[in-house]
Formats: C-alpha cells, sequence, structure tokens
C-alpha cells in the first residue's frame, strides 16, 4: 500500500479529478452494481478493461495500477478455487468481477483526496464517524514519516530475517511500542489543539453539491457499465 | 486472518446484506453509547490507533508473508465502544486502498471487531487472574485471532449456502483442505501476532503502565 502514491496522484488535474467526489462515488456505485449483476465472463471482462484504462487514462503508473488490482484478483482467484465446480467459466467470471470491481474503486481513489471522499459522505454517515475516518488519515501521514524512520532504524540495528520470523518479530515489538506511545501523546495534543481552534464536535461542514461539466465523465461511465451490463442478461 | 481479502461483486447479495444490517446496527448502538460515555475526546486517540493498526497491516514478517493487525492492542487502548468504531474505519480504509471490496466492509468490519472487542476483554480477565500483563496479552491475542478466523471461515462456508447446490454437491471439497491450510498457517501467524503483542504491552508496562493497567 503506497498511501504517499495513492494521495499524489489524487491531487493532480484532469477530467475525472476535477468532477465532483458525489458524481464520482454514484459513478462507481452503478459500477459496481452492473459488475455484480452481470452473469457473462466477455462482458465483465470488457467491463475490467474499460475501467483499467480509465484508470491509466488519470496517469496512474500501469503496473502500480495493474499490481493494485491484480491483488484483488489474485484473492478472488482463491475464492474460485475454494468454490470451484468444475466450469471455467465460472471461475473466470469471478475473478474478472474482481479485477472490474477494483479498478472502478481505484479510479475513484487515485483522482479523490480521501478527505473529500469522507465529506462527500457526511450527508449519510455520521458526524462522529466521518471526523474519526478524517482524523484517521491525517494520522496516517503524521506516522508515516516516523514508521519509515523507525522501519529503517530497526533495519540497521537488529536486522530483518527472512530466515527467521520469531527474530524478525522480537526486533519489531518495541519499535512498534515507542511509536505507540508517541502516537498516544500525539492524540492528546492534537486534541488541545483541536479545541482550542474552535471544534465543537464537527471538523468540516459538508459542502453543498453543485453540477459541473466534468460530472458527466464518470456518471456516464457508470451508467454506460449499467447499461452494457443489463442490455447483455439473459440467457 | 481478521478480514476478507475478497472484492466486491463475487459474494452473495444476501450475505452482503446481512452484514451491512448487523454493522449498521452495531453503529447506531456504539454511537449512542459513545455520546453518552462522552467519547469524543478519545477521537483523536481512535484516529493515532486505528492509522497505527493500517500501518501494520502493511508490514509483513517474512517469509511468511504475515501481516501484523495489532487488533488486540487495539482493543486494550480504546476499549469496546471505540473499538468497534476503530473496526469500521480500519475496514473502510483497507477497502478503499484495494484490500477487500467496499461492498465487503460491512462482513469484516464484525470480524474485525470481534477480534478487538474480545481481545480487550480476555486481556482485562486474564489480568484479573493475575497473569502478567505481557502473557495475557500473548494468550488473548492467540483466542482472539482463532475466534476471528473460525468467524471469517464461517462467512466464507455462508457464501456458499444455496440450499440447491448443497443438496446437489454436497460440500465443496476445497473447503476442508482450505481450512487445514488457514488453521495450518494461520497458527504461524497467531504465534506471531502474540509475541509483538506481548512486546509491545511489555514495553507499555514499562514506560506507560497507565495504559495497560485495568481501571
Amino acid at each position: 500500500m503506497d498511501l504517499w502514491a495513492i494521495d499524489r496522484w489524487a491531487r493532480r488535474n484532469g477530467p475525472l479529478h476535477r468532477a465532483a467526489p458525489q458524481a464520482k462515488l454514484a459513478g462507481v456505485a452503478l459500477a459496481l452494481a452492473a459488475l455484480s449483476l452481470s452473469t457473462r465472463p466477455e462482458v465483465v471482462g470488457a467491463l475490467a478493461v474499460a475501467w483499467f484504462l480509465v484508470v491509466i487514462g488519470t496517469r496512474v503508473p500501469a503496473t502500480a495500477a495493474l499490481l493494485l488490482i491484480g491483488y484483488a484478483m489474485g484473492f478472488a482467484s482463491l475464492y474460485a478455487f475454494l468454490t470451484w465446480e468444475g466450469s471455467w467459466p465460472d471461475a473466470a467470471l469471478l475473478v474478472m468481477k474482481a479485477g472490474g470491481a477494483a479498478a472502478s474503486v481505484l479510479s475513484l481513489i487515485v483522482t479523490t483526496p480521501y478527505p473529500e471522499v469522507f465529506r462527500a459522505l457526511r450527508r449519510w454517515l455520521p458526524p462522529l464517524l466521518v471526523d474519526a475516518l478524517l482524523l484517521t488519515y491525517r494520522s496516517i501521514f503524521i506516522l508515516l514519516h516516523r514508521w519509515e524512520h523507525l522501519w529503517d532504524a530497526l533495519r540497521l540495528r537488529h536486522g530483518f530475517s527472512r530466515r527467521h520470523p520469531v527474530h524478525s518479530a522480537r526486533a519489531m515489538a518495541p519499535g512498534l511500542g515507542v511509536l505507540l506511545v508517541g502516537a498516544l501523546d500525539r492524540s492528546e495534543t492534537l486534541y488541545d489543539a483541536m479545541l482550542l481552534r474552535g471544534y465543537r464536535g464537527r471538523i468540516t461542514a459538508p459542502k453543498r453539491y453543485a453540477f459541473r461539466k466534468e460530472d458527466l465523465v464518470p456518471l456516464t461511465l457508470g451508467l454506460l457499465s449499467l447499461a452494457l451490463s443489463m442490455g447483455t442478461c439473459g440467457p | 486472518m481478521s478480514h476478507l481479502h475478497l472484492p466486491d461483486g463475487i459474494l452473495p447479495l444476501w450475505l452482503v446484506m446481512v452484514g451491512w444490517i448487523v454493522t449498521v446496527a452495531a453503529v447506531l448502538v456504539d454511537l449512542r453509547l459513545a455520546r453518552r460515555l462522552e467519547l469524543r475526546r478519545s477521537l483523536p486517540r481512535l484516529g493515532f490507533v486505528s492509522a497505527l493498526m493500517l500501518l501494520a497491516m502493511s508490514a509483513e514478517i517474512l517469509p511468511l508473508a504475515y501481516h501484523l493487525n495489532l487488533s488486540v492492542i487495539a482493543g486494550i487502548l480504546l476499549g469496546p465502544a471505540m473499538g468497534l468504531l476503530s473496526a469500521l474505519i480500519v475496514c473502510l480504509f483497507l477497502a478503499l486502498l484495494g484490500h477487500g471490496g467496499l461492498t465487503v466492509v460491512g462482513l469484516n468490519a464484525p470480524i474485525l471487531a470481534i477480534e478487538i472487542l474480545l481481545g480487550g476483554l480476555w486481556f482485562r480477565a486474564f489480568l484479573g487472574l493475575r497473569l502478567n500483563a505481557p502473557l495475557a496479552a500473548a494468550l488473548s491475542t492467540l483466542l482472539s485471532l482463532a475466534t476471528s478466523t473460525c468467524a471469517m471461515l464461517a462467512v466464507v462456508w455462508l457464501s456458499r449456502l444455496e440450499p440447491a447446490r448443497i443438496v446437489e454437491h454436497g460440500r465443496p471439497a476445497h473447503f476442508e483442505a482450505f481450512v487445514h491450510l488457514v488453521f495450518t498457517l494461520g497458527s504461524i501467524g497467531w504465534l506471531l501476532e502474540a509475541l509483538v503483542t506481548a512486546g509491545i504491552v511489555h514495553y507499555l508496562c514499562r514506560v506507560r503502565p497507565s495504559l495497560v493497567e485495568p481501571a
């Protein structure tokens, strides 16, 4: 999970980046519905390829996109193996659905910074939960620097061993303890800072949705996916 | 083993719906409880602990490729009310990173919540039995991971629950092989996680004992 890279990609400028998060969420929901409803491997495969091309179109490196999508497809292959009943088309359908779903969600994540996604969800989610999501996002980036330094230090001082996972686990524990205590101290400071800056139970107000022409891009992609899926339904 | 890495679109709709109903009901009750207990002050702690869980999940212990969860640590530090929210937050972030589908969050969150809640509860129970804190943490980790693995396997098994297919084909042979594999490889992972959790609790006992002492 390269969080730095995902955050960097999300802050670029492009037609899909400029679309409102609400429109992109709707587009992804339509794509997921299309993938779930379809029972034809060739249709699902075409949708997966199309959404992969959408991701590539946002200038995300193809290898990085393939890795992220391949991860989902790998686990779908395992599930296909578990539920194997001798039908290759059924197995292919499962794996393609996974690839398509991962690509459509990826198209949202690599074009929308997480805080924007959470802000868009505020209308449907409880404020406490949205605040917690925003704080987790912020905390990830506060801890990420320390995490990387800690990892480098542990590698240099103890040396993680491929042959001795127990040694690696024992080396990790005190380092994680240091990080945890630092994080808890930081959380106290953060709360005091939030109070000083006027926090009264809501970090950000929801943004009012206003339609813009770029919103047509994710909505059209989602609707086309659904139309293709519905149009090819049946025996 | 605390979550299903299954993507969207492959689990039966009824199972996904049941998962979401359980999760939404639990979160609504939990939010009411959080409001009554005035847990807003714990919000930054919830954010940092959830973030640390997410970072830990990105670290693999080679050669098993086992990733840590730190769920029992979350259970100890956050308690049940915030622990449940933490499970949902972690699962949402993982889904947005492509680790498990968005629609599967409703199933993943209860599985991770089981780990967090039981981990915290067992830890307190073992401390009550006068076990030392690192040992209590290790045992609670083993027990909670074993329980959540069973829950995860139950979800995979339920996902095949179509009466006609079961009558026709019986249980899938691969599922039993999968159960063996999960318990064999998983148990090694549980031991590693227990070792790390015990190590962290040991460190906390030395530098900040108030965090792990019973209230």
